[in-house]
């Protein structure tokens, strides 16, 4: 036992005197979730801007009405409305704005004289999502306009009449004009003001839809736990590699012919890896704790925390132990982790993987671990609510340590190793 | 030149000779570029002509057909759910719930408020598309309401007026194009493609390439060879050349690879391939002295290639390759533009999605060609050959 604590203190003093290997496996999923998190986070401000371009070919009264409505009103939302003249093209052929919106000329006659009218949308194709959100807009305003079209459908084309009029419009016929668009709204004023029908946007976790965005605090309590549990993973492979860097530089040897048995060897070595990965995962889990991610109750982190440090543990080991050379053990264990990585919700959110892809996440130590951080954070579940998790975690990884410790105790012993 | 050269292709020979870095150099691009293509082709997005809406009607009545008929002629595709089935329904993305009495409380000039319950994981730009075809139909169903009650005049209005009701065409439309000549919109394979060659490129010159060099000093291989009949700037010169020809091996690779993708699978990229191929190769030669930076200021191997992982990683999100930067505060947009992987991403838009021609791409490739010019004088200062 003496032997076994001795090669842990010594694993242990070597991590501490390698600061360099922590930070470097400490700071990737930090960085990474910083990035998600200032990209995908307003912190209460709206952080999207949508550039939209506007050519009023048209130069009427109603064209400049639609131009100046979407580019002066104060809260226009994300939309960044620009005014141009034929520059526009050449700017949205550059990339420089989500969409362009063209007035043609003739499109107020058009309207007013109840003939199809039609505006011209450019979309920006190297933008996935603003320009389409234009587009949806538009639509909207565009049905908007029509139905104004019908209900106004008399008083419009006297409008056009008085307009292409060589004289003066006729005030009296001005006030009746006025009197009788009076009259309609006011029968239909409970139709329209406010709206007859509103819409209520809910999000299927019980909270409402903010306009906002998520916070930061929300994009780092969606990301982290999946880059934290990859980062446990690193941690891990990085801990079995000294098993093959002792045997490949002999330190092996030279221990095994020191008063220390296979056994106590690969006791130690087990419990190194899973204290080196146990306390890297819990740094970070602390680390983000200080950046405002509420994690759940201490109990249940902590046995999450555990649980998934044996199974990464248990994972490389078993790993390390399949193949001969560090070499082979490095592309071995960059192939399972990285893969695990992707499928298991670390890359990507759990809740956004396809469906086709939930029985082989479920193979991961990614998907359980991560499942079980967004139960605590997402669904404000206790420890009870993770022992399924934890379960799978500890049972599935103290069985891959005992084959992995198997197999190599096996071939220490024939020399193999 | 002649040891210029040998010293490159030495260094090619030892990357390609490394199964870890074969996985690198082309397992996981391939990997990365099919799941995450896969992955963002899957979810429902608002480019999709039809996004899908479930609709539980617990009303039924004439104007509650009405919306429902108007949802489909907005573009969605109406999945409707009796309201017991409701509950225990799975697979739903987003819900609109039409209430009982809601016919009724309309036409009396109540005020109606529907219900559209999101999933927490669908993208909040699909949502947002979504809401918008359901606001205009509603806007639809009112502008009935609006005009049937301008025929009723003064009597009350009844809902059985609306029974198979179909209101006129919009006189208002929407003509709608893309700028340039490909319109690929760079979601799924058409953004994981390029996304994944341009952070991979860089992955390999930053890991691989650095952590070679650093170990070649370590080693005092590298003194070694200053020792023999090449110049300094001669080993320089192959240090580069070979972390580049590395890349070239990469993208060549991943190029055919895609190409064979396109004709086998019909994915939706466009593009001129030997345009793209030229985009690829400048910003292969811009990154090649980073690694070779990264390799002198950074004694130890395995330290310069995880200080490679994490640049790469930082350089391909900040720079657009992980998603379309347009979703992005403006602030991060003006980052992306001064990044070589920013500028990387642009060039390949310019090809991908504008169909531009090589010359649409210049000013990127200039300012890749700047950096690594920059760079490459940074890294002649810092390694110390002799």
């Amino acid at each position: 036992m003496a032997a076994t604590l001795a090669i842990v203190r010594r694993d242990l003093v070597r991590w501490a005197r390698n600061p360099g290997r922590l930070v470097l496996l400490l700071g990737m999923p930090l960085a990474l979730a910083a990035i998600f998190a200032l990209a995908f986070g307003t912190g209460g401000e709206a952080g999207l801007t949508v550039r939209v371009l506007v050519i009023d070919e048209d130069g009427t009264a109603l064209s400049e009405f639609l131009s100046g409505a979407l580019g002066s009103q104060e809260d226009t939302g994300p939309l960044d409305v620009e005014i141009v003249g034929e520059e526009g093209r050449a700017m949205i052929e550059r990339g420089e704005a989500s969409a362009l919106v063209i007035i043609p000329e003739g499109f107020t006659d058009a309207f007013l004289d109840g003939r199809p009218a039609t505006l011209r949308l450019i979309k920006n194709p190297a933008e996935q999502f603003l320009p389409q959100a234009v587009e949806e807009a538009l639509r909207a305003a565009a049905v908007v306009l029509s139905q104004a079209s019908r209900t106004f459908r008399d008083e419009l084309a006297e409008f056009s009449a008085m307009l292409a009029a060589d004289h003066s419009p006729d005030p009296v016929a001005i006030g009746a004009m006025s009197t009788r668009i009076a009259a309609k709204l006011q029968t239909v004023e409970p139709y329209l003001f406010p709206p007859v029908i509103e819409l209520e946007t809910i999000s299927a976790d019980g909270g409402d839809e903010s306009d906002d965005g998520p916070s930061m605090q929300a994009v780092l309590s969606l990301v982290l736990p999946g880059l934290a549990v990859l980062s446990l993973l690193f941690f891990a492979q990085a801990a079995t590699r000294d098993v093959m860097e002792e045997r490949e530089h002999g330190l092996l040897r030279r221990l095994l012919s020191a008063p220390v048995g296979t056994g106590e060897y690969l006791l130690a070595k087990c419990v190194s890896v899973v204290t080196v990965s146990a306390l890297g995962f819990a740094l970070l889990i602390g680390i983000g704790r200080l950046a405002g991610v509420a994690w759940g109750p201490p109990v249940a982190v902590i046995g999450l925390v555990l649980s998934a440090s044996i199974a990464a543990s248990g994972l490389l080991l078993l790993l390390v132990s399949l193949v001969s050379s560090e070499m082979a053990a490095n592309a071995l264990t960059t192939i399972v982790v990285m893969v695990s990585a992707m499928v298991g919700g670390s890359f990507v959110p759990l809740p956004a993987l396809p469906d086709f892809l939930l029985p082989v996440a479920r193979l991961t130590v990614n998907y359980w671990a991560t499942s079980g951080f967004l139960v605590l954070i997402r669904d404000g579940g206790g420890p009870a609510d993770v022992v399924p998790q934890i379960g799978v975690l500890a049972g599935g990884g103290l069985a891959m340590l005992a084959v992995g410790a198997f197999r190599l105790a096996r071939r220490i012993r024939a020399g193999d190793v | 030149m002649r040891g210029m050269l040998a010293i490159a292709r030495h260094d090619l020979r030892q990357t390609l000779a490394n199964r870890a870095a074969l996985l690198w150099l082309f397992v996981f691009p391939v990997l990365f570029a099919a799941f995450f293509g896969l992955v963002f082709s899957e979810n429902d997005r608002p480019a999709q002509a039809r996004a899908r809406l479930t609709v539980v009607d617990e009303d039924s009545g004439p104007l509650a057909r009405l919306l429902v008929r108007e949802l489909e002629g907005a573009g969605l595709e109406v999945v409707e759910l009796a309201p017991d089935e409701a509950a225990a329904a799975q697979d739903r993305i987003r819900t609109l719930t039409i209430p009982q009495e809601f016919g009724r409380r309309i036409v009396a000039g109540e005020q109606v408020t529907l219900t559209l319950e999101t999933d927490p994981g669908t993208s909040d730009e699909a949502a947002l598309a979504v809401q918008a075809r359901i606001l205009a139909s509603i806007a639809r169903v009112i502008g009935s309401l609006v005009e049937q009650k301008q025929v009723a005049g003064d009597a009350p209005l009844d809902e059985t007026r609306f029974a198979g009701y179909e209101p006129p065409p919009d006189l208002v439309t929407i003509e709608s194009s893309f700028a340039g000549q490909a319109a690929v919109v760079p979601s799924g394979f058409a953004h994981s493609a390029p996304g994944n060659a341009v952070m991979f490129v860089l992955l390999i010159t930053l890991t691989w390439g650095a952590a070679s060099l650093a170990a070649e000093r370590m080693h005092g291989m590298l003194r070694r060879l200053g020792s023999a009949p090449v110049t300094a700037a001669e080993i320089f010169g192959g240090k580069i050349a070979g972390r580049f020809l590395v890349s070239l091996t990469q993208i060549v690779v991943l190029l055919l690879t895609a190409v064979a993708a396109v004709a086998l699978f019909d994915l939706p990229l466009s593009g001129d391939p030997l345009a793209v191929l030229a985009v690829l190769v400048v910003y292969g030669l811009a990154v090649a002295p980073l690694g070779v930076l990264l390799g002198a200021a950074i004694r130890e191997p395995s330290r310069a290639a995880n200080v490679g992982v994490l640049v790469s990683l930082v350089l391909a999100a900040l720079g657009g390759c992980w998603w379309p930067i347009e979703v992005v505060p403006p602030w991060l947009q003006a980052v992306a533009r001064a990044l070589p992987t920013g500028w990387a991403m642009i060039a390949l838009h310019r090809l991908i999605s504008f169909g531009g021609g090589f010359a649409d791409t210049l000013p990127w490739l200039a300012a890749l060609l700047a950096f690594g010019a920059a760079v490459a004088a940074l890294a002649r200062r810092t390694l110390r050959i002799a």
